[in-house]
């Protein structure tokens, strides 16, 4: 017999009703309760350096609230604020931040600390890059020995930096000494001290590890090696439901002298890994 | 159609798997009588049984139930009126006792009269010390009158059995006998009982019917 | 090599000292896979249990579909969802990207068609003669159709157990969904990941270790439900 009283079709339309009932609760459950909340998105070498969550804790008891952070590379981190699920990103790629703000997407761009790029390497150095003091002069020198070199590619600041270098030095980087992961930095330093490649990294996550691995920096110094670090909040104008104010209020925190110190005075093992910068 | 019979068949016809199951042109089974299906395997008993216990349609023809045509929107409430002990019963993973309660809570009764009808049948069938156990830990014999004292504790004017002593211990026989004949004097209950078991339907029968190949030989 | 050798010790000194930093990881994970296989399974039950008792012009097509579905990649189904949340996606407006929600409405879509299709197939095996005894004992349709999934009441906890255990270990989605925020979205597989690149071990193995103790569980369950089935 196969027919069906109204009974099964009004029970069935029901459950998901409930099922929705409980996903809501779901979600109230597990937000944070009351607290205002901020979305940041950085670059995976501020976060694995260990220096924004440092600086959110002061910033998070000043505020009385919670900031989300979400490390992705600073190509992403751009995209996604360009959507609008964010509310500020804190990036290092002044061309790309340029980009996003005459577009449109971004306002209030501050930048306000920096640190520097070094190439890193094996010890036994095949290159023979060590004490060069040009950057782009090394990584031809790694090109002509096809030593292996690994690189971010994933449209991040040292990314673009790097591509930067190989621009200037006038060499394509290809071949199979050339490998390029599309990840982030703490995964780069990684696959590089396994395979005892080169690479660039920012001091301040190699220093953060730099126990643990057995490279080293080989070059560093001179502007262009220079890296510095801006916040820009997202465009409430084209993205109304972002947490303005929240934003600005960190932004202008960044650039106080309360935060100039906290940055000045953050140690790992010993090294200082940013410093302040006011840029008028 | 008369009212007084429990069953009205007309120009029934039942095709299975390309072949006719069944043919019964005209039978009229009158209420509170106990008939006998006799017939061999494939004979079409057990599909005629599911058909008059409104489980199964027919490809074609009339089934009038207490006068009342069987038609889709009344199957529900006609369905009521009978009750099919199938050849080999399932019994639900539950206890005996809510086994043997089942139909009870599925047309509404109160839970004082379930309680007394269900303990009233668990001493009738014997099964007091079985009672609150599971159907895996059943024997055989034992799991077939629970069974029996499910479709038995709900009382329908109308009892189908489809071979009721296949697999019952040989000395509850003479109690499925008194049973059936108890709801047929007290309740006018009309019993149709399908058997290979000539002995067994003959001490109660008020008329034998045999099958064959579909159809009724009379 | 030593080096794993002492990330281990400081695993288990991790677990045992209830750090935390792991209690809230593996709390976010249990919250998150448990509140998904709750809705998937009370979304799914019903829909599995329908699937099976009735017979429509399309049921053959449904049922293919749901095969398909039952293999789908977490990257896949997060890829899908994050089209749907962002921004500017359709339910952009509801701000869920990089929330918990996302993640359980991720791994929600994930199991649900497993759920249906498991809990589908566990009332299939039930023979007709079930219901057929249901109905002639005077129950409706709803009443015979509910005793024949309860005859199957152990399979279909398999089934939501199984959808459990899907989600708990799944990366994919909590990734691309949740943005695995410190805190917030942090999952066990999330920070697995994340510890992993950045070449610490110890929190990571710890948070695997716990993993595979949920994952035995799951499995012990499972056998025992099967048993008495």
């Amino acid at each position: 017999m196969h027919c069906h009283s109204l009974d099964v079709v009004l029970l069935v339309k029901r459950i998901p009703l409930v099922g929705l009932f409980l996903f809501m609760m779901a979600i109230g459950s597990t937000e944070s309760s009351a607290q205002q909340s901020l979305r940041l998105a950085t670059t995976t070498s501020v976060q694995d350096s260990g220096l924004m969550p440092y600086l959110l804790s002061h910033f998070e008891k000043r505020c009385r609230c919670k900031v989300h952070v979400i490390a992705v590379g600073s190509g992403q981190a751009l995209k996604i604020a360009s959507h609008g699920d964010v509310d500020m990103v804190l990036v290092h790629d002044p061309v790309s931040e340029k980009e996003f703000v005459d577009n449109g997407f971004g306002i209030n761009r501050k930048t306000f600390m920096k640190n520097d790029f070094v190439i890193l390497g094996p010890v036994s150095d095949p290159a023979r890059i060590f004490g060069m003091k040009e950057a782009h002069q090394a990584l031809a020198a790694i090109k002509s020995a096809a030593a292996f070199f690994v690189s971010r590619g994933d449209a991040s600041g040292t990314h673009k930096r790097e591509q930067a270098l190989w621009a200037k030095a006038g060499v394509k980087p290809q071949g199979s000494w050339y490998l390029e992961i599309g990840q982030g930095m703490g995964m780069v330093l990684t696959v590089a001290d396994e395979k005892e490649a080169y690479t660039i990294s920012d001091r301040s996550t190699f220093l953060a590890r730099s126990k643990k691995l057995k490279l080293r920096i080989l070059v560093e110094g001179g502007p262009d090696l220079v890296n510095y670090y801006s916040a820009i909040q997202v465009n409430p104008v084209r993205f109304p439901s972002t947490h303005t104010a929240l934003a600005r209020q960190l932004i202008d925190w960044l650039t106080s002298p309360e935060c100039r110190d906290l940055i000045e005075s953050y140690r790992v093992n010993g090294h200082q890994l940013f410093k302040p910068v006011t840029i008028p | 159609m008369s009212a007084t019979n429990a069953y009205g068949i007309r120009s029934l016809f039942h095709v299975y798997d390309g072949a006719v199951a069944l043919d019964v042109p005209h039978l009229d089974i009158p209420g509170g009588e106990i008939w006998g299906l006799v017939g061999p395997n494939g004979a079409g008993k057990t599909t005629l049984l599911s058909i008059l216990a409104l489980l199964l349609k027919q490809s074609a023809g009339n089934v009038y139930v207490h006068g009342t045509e069987v038609t889709m929107d009344r199957m529900r409430r006609l369905r009521r009126k009978v009750t099919l002990l199938h050849q080999k019963p399932v019994l639900f993973a539950r206890s005996v006792r809510k086994n043997i309660s089942y139909g009870l809570h599925a047309s509404g009764f109160s839970s004082k009269e379930i309680a007394d009808r269900v303990e009233a049948i668990i001493i009738e069938a014997g099964l007091e010390s079985v009672a609150g156990r599971q159907p895996r830990t059943l024997s055989g014999g034992e799991a077939q009158r629970v069974a029996l004292a499910r479709g038995l504790v709900l009382e329908t004017p109308i009892l189908l059995l489809d071979e009721p002593t296949n697999s019952l211990d040989d000395a509850f026989r003479p109690l499925l006998l008194q049973m059936l004949s108890k709801a047929n004097q007290s309740r006018k209950t009309t019993i149709l009982v399908a058997t290979h078991d000539f002995g067994f339907i003959s001490a109660i029968a008020d008329r034998i019917v045999q099958m064959e190949a579909g159809k009724l030989i009379i | 090599m030593s080096d794993l050798g002492q990330a281990s010790r400081e695993a288990i000194h991790l677990i045992f000292s209830a750090d935390r930093d792991l209690t809230v990881i593996v709390f976010a994970s249990l919250r998150f896979s448990l509140s998904s296989t709750l809705i998937a399974s009370l979304t799914g039950m019903p829909a599995g249990i329908l699937l099976a008792t009735s017979h429509f012009r399309f049921k053959r097509w449904i049922e293919d579909i749901l095969n398909t579905l039952l293999a789908g990649p977490t990257v896949v189904v997060g890829l899908f969802v994050y089209t749907l949340i962002f921004s500017q996606g359709p339910l952009g407006g509801f701000r869920l990207l990089f929330t918990p929600a996302a993640i359980i409405l991720g791994q929600t879509l994930l199991i649900f068609p497993l759920i249906t299709a498991l809990v589908c197939s566990s009332v299939s095996t039930i023979p007709p003669i079930y219901r057929e005894t249901a109905l002639t004992l005077g129950a409706g349709n709803f009443r015979a159709v509910w005793t024949v999934a309860s005859e199957a009441r152990s399979s279909i906890l398999v089934a939501c157990l199984t959808g459990f255990g899907r989600v708990i270990g799944e990366i994919g989605i909590s990734l691309i969904l949740g943005g695995n925020i410190l805190g917030y979205t942090r999952t066990i597989t999330t920070a697995i990941s994340l510890q992993t690149s950045k070449g610490e071990f110890a929190l990571g193995l710890a948070l695997g270790m716990i993993l595979l103790i949920v994952a035995f569980g799951v499995n012990i369950s499972t056998r025992a439900l099967r048993r008495q089935s």
